[in-house]
């Protein structure tokens, strides 16, 4: 039905253009203006140049896994992502204070939810149904912008553990990595969620950045069920419930071209705490194995957990007088406790080329790899092998190879196909029933085409 | 106290070559000194005229223009597609340093420099604001070409 809408828009856009007679005098071409809905007849324009500037994207997408996986299925997704963005300057003679707050509506059902079984999910935009509040801040911008504070509902994954040239991928894992996603309360401070809290950032010179913030540790309350459904608006507001999250991160840029809007080559190193108490994967609170028949059942807790991070971006080539064109590479690793994290370890890496080809200036080819360590539940899983005497899978890690290329129609609309290769799914987990006791969920392979149009 | 500067020949303007030595999203290389010359001339100054420069540095009547990135912690918002404006306009509002020096048969006269916040790109307003202002600072009535010593101006003034 979504995809259906975005084709509705495009056919209405097309019609409508060419009457809005002063604007089109003005405006570019149907597949060369930047937004679908272009100017708006010049109020769009007005609007940003009085300080407000609205923001929709539609994104559709089909995934398919015909091999592998609990089973086969076909899916479909949408993600309606809209945003308004006030000067506060501009509005209100506030000097260097902006108002933001954008909102998602989420349809369809997430292919690894229901058809592979994976841990590293396959699509950035997988999540429940569900509309709702990501982002409200408000921002003060100080020292001529070389430092700024923002307060109010914020995500990790705005401004912390990104790589430029993994933000492409399809696979969610390349976004806020599972170290966190899967690993913290409720899935952490990342899509969909957004928690309150605050952010710190200096520039203190151009290739330099320190970023701080401090989450609230659980988008959800406390209870039985998914965390989406627990805060299913994005609206709870919880401070503080489940402790505390700390993050620092300090990032330097470097390869910085005046064309560009942003350093072509940067190193980020970071680091989080969290104050709440996390189970530990292995042992229960008297020290034995969980899978010990004689255990009490009741993990042991710990009282925190931390983690680190590198992200390397690296331009490696770029055409002449075309900053952003050429070859990159990637690479991102974090690391978190195994004793009390399902994933340990993470590393994900790859290559672009943007303007491969001829006349595809904008368009660009991704080959991106994701692993996952499982921490020590995989001891656990020897435990339990080990105390039954029933053979079964030892989970040890999951992984993704994915393959993708981004094709810019128009500056408003990206066709991407993909592919993806799933090891692991799971970790290597058993497969649910009907498949043979102790069977593996099997490698999964998934195809799919994601389109993105920018209103 | 100088004495205000006066063409030696008013109905003349001289025609200045406008070059760059770098760039900003939203401009080929090649494309922005069109882009400054036209906005050049939106400082409305009786005495210059501003043409684009075919080759860097050749020319001795001219202006050089260049833009650096300034030191900025504004931050970003979760994005779902890859920034592919990077080649059009900065993502958000960013502060730059613009400095344009004037040289005259060869010789480096004087600059102006300015700190604007621009989004960048060709229909950017700030930008166009920006660059008329600093041709206002160095050129204009109350410019920086207006207070150096007269002395120094080449021997036959603006032709």
């Amino acid at each position: 039905m979504r995809a259906g809408f975005s084709a509705l828009v495009i056919v209405v856009g097309a019609l409508l253009g060419p009457a809005s007679e002063p604007a089109a005098a003005q405006e570019k071409g149907f597949f060369e203006r930047e937004t679908l809905t272009g100017d708006w007849a010049g109020v769009r324009r007005r609007w940003q140049e009085a300080g407000v500037e609205f923001g929709i994207n539609d994104f559709a997408e089909t995934l398919s896994n015909p091999a592998g996986g609990v089973r086969q299925l076909t899916i479909y997704q949408g993600l309606v992502a809209a945003s308004l963005k006030l000067d506060l300057e501009k509005i209100a003679t506030w000097p260097g204070a902006s108002f933001y707050v954008d909102g998602y509506q989420i349809s369809g059902r997430g292919l690894s939810r229901n058809a592979i079984g994976n841990l590293l999910a396959v699509s950035t935009i997988e999540a429940l149904p569900s509309t709702r509040l990501h982002d409200l801040w408000l921002q003060q911008e100080f020292l001529d912008g070389q430092a700024s504070f923002r307060l109010g509902q914020i995500a990790f994954d705005d401004e912390f553990y990104i790589s430029q040239y993994s933000a492409g991928f399809v696979n969610s894992s390349f976004g806020c990595p599972d170290t966190l996603s899967t690993d913290l309360p409720s899935g952490g401070p990342c899509y969909p969620f957004a928690v309150p809290g605050a952010r710190f950032r200096v520039a203190p010179t151009s290739g330099l950045t320190l970023s701080a913030a401090v989450f609230s540790g659980n988008p959800a309350p406390r209870g039985p069920g998914d965390p989406q459904v627990r805060n299913s608006s994005g609206t709870n507001f919880l401070i503080g419930e489940g402790g505390f999250m700390p993050i620092a991160e300090l990032a330097y840029s470097f390869d910085e071209q005046p064309i560009s809007s942003t350093p072509l080559s940067d190193v980020k190193l970071g680091a989080w705490y969290h104050t709440a108490d996390f189970p530990d994967q292995r042992r229960d609170s008297s020290g034995g194995s969980l899978a010990n028949p004689a255990s009490n059942g009741t993990p042991a807790m710990h009282g925190s957990n931390f983690g680190a991070y590198l992200v390397v971006d690296k331009m490696l080539w770029r055409r002449p007088d075309m900053a952003t064109q050429g070859l990159a590479a990637f690479l991102r690793v974090g690391y978190a406790p195994p004793d009390r994290n399902l994933f340990s370890l993470e590393i994900d890496a790859g290559l672009t080329f943007k303007g491969l080809f001829p006349n595809r200036e904008l368009d660009v080819l991704g080959v991106g790899a994701v692993y996952g360590r499982i921490g020590y539940a995989r001891r656990l899983d020897r435990d339990r092998v080990l105390f039954t005497g029933i053979e079964r899978p030892i989970r040890d890690y999951e992984s993704v190879l994915e393959i993708t290329y981004e094709a810019r129609i128009a500056p408003w609309w990206l066709l991407q196909p993909d592919l993806q290769l799933v090891f692991h799914p799971g970790g290597f987990i058993a497969a649910p029933p009907p498949a043979p006791a102790g069977q593996p969920i099997p490698n999964a392979l998934v195809i799919g085409l994601r389109s993105g149009i920018t209103f | 106290m100088l004495p205000p500067f006066v063409p030696a020949i008013a109905a003349a303007p001289l025609t200045l070559q406008v070059e760059v030595s770098d760039t900003l999203p939203g401009f080929h290389i090649g494309n922005l000194p069109s882009y400054l010359a036209l906005h050049m001339a939106g400082a409305r100054l009786a005495d210059w005229r501003f043409e684009p420069a075919a080759d860097k540095g050749s020319a001795p009547d001219r202006v050089e223009w260049s833009f650096k990135l300034n030191p900025y912690a504004g931050g970003e918002v979760r994005n779902f597609l890859r920034p592919h404006m990077a080649e059009r306009t900065f993502s958000a509002h960013r502060p730059v340093t613009i400095e344009a020096r004037l040289f005259l048969n060869g010789q480096y006269q004087t600059l102006a420099e300015k700190q604007a916040v621009v989004q960048g790109g060709p229909d950017d307003p700030d930008l166009a604001a920006a660059v008329a202002s600093v041709t206002q600072n160095l050129l204009g009535p109350q410019g920086a070409f207006r207070a150096i010593d007269v002395g120094r101006l080449p021997a036959q003034g603006p032709r």
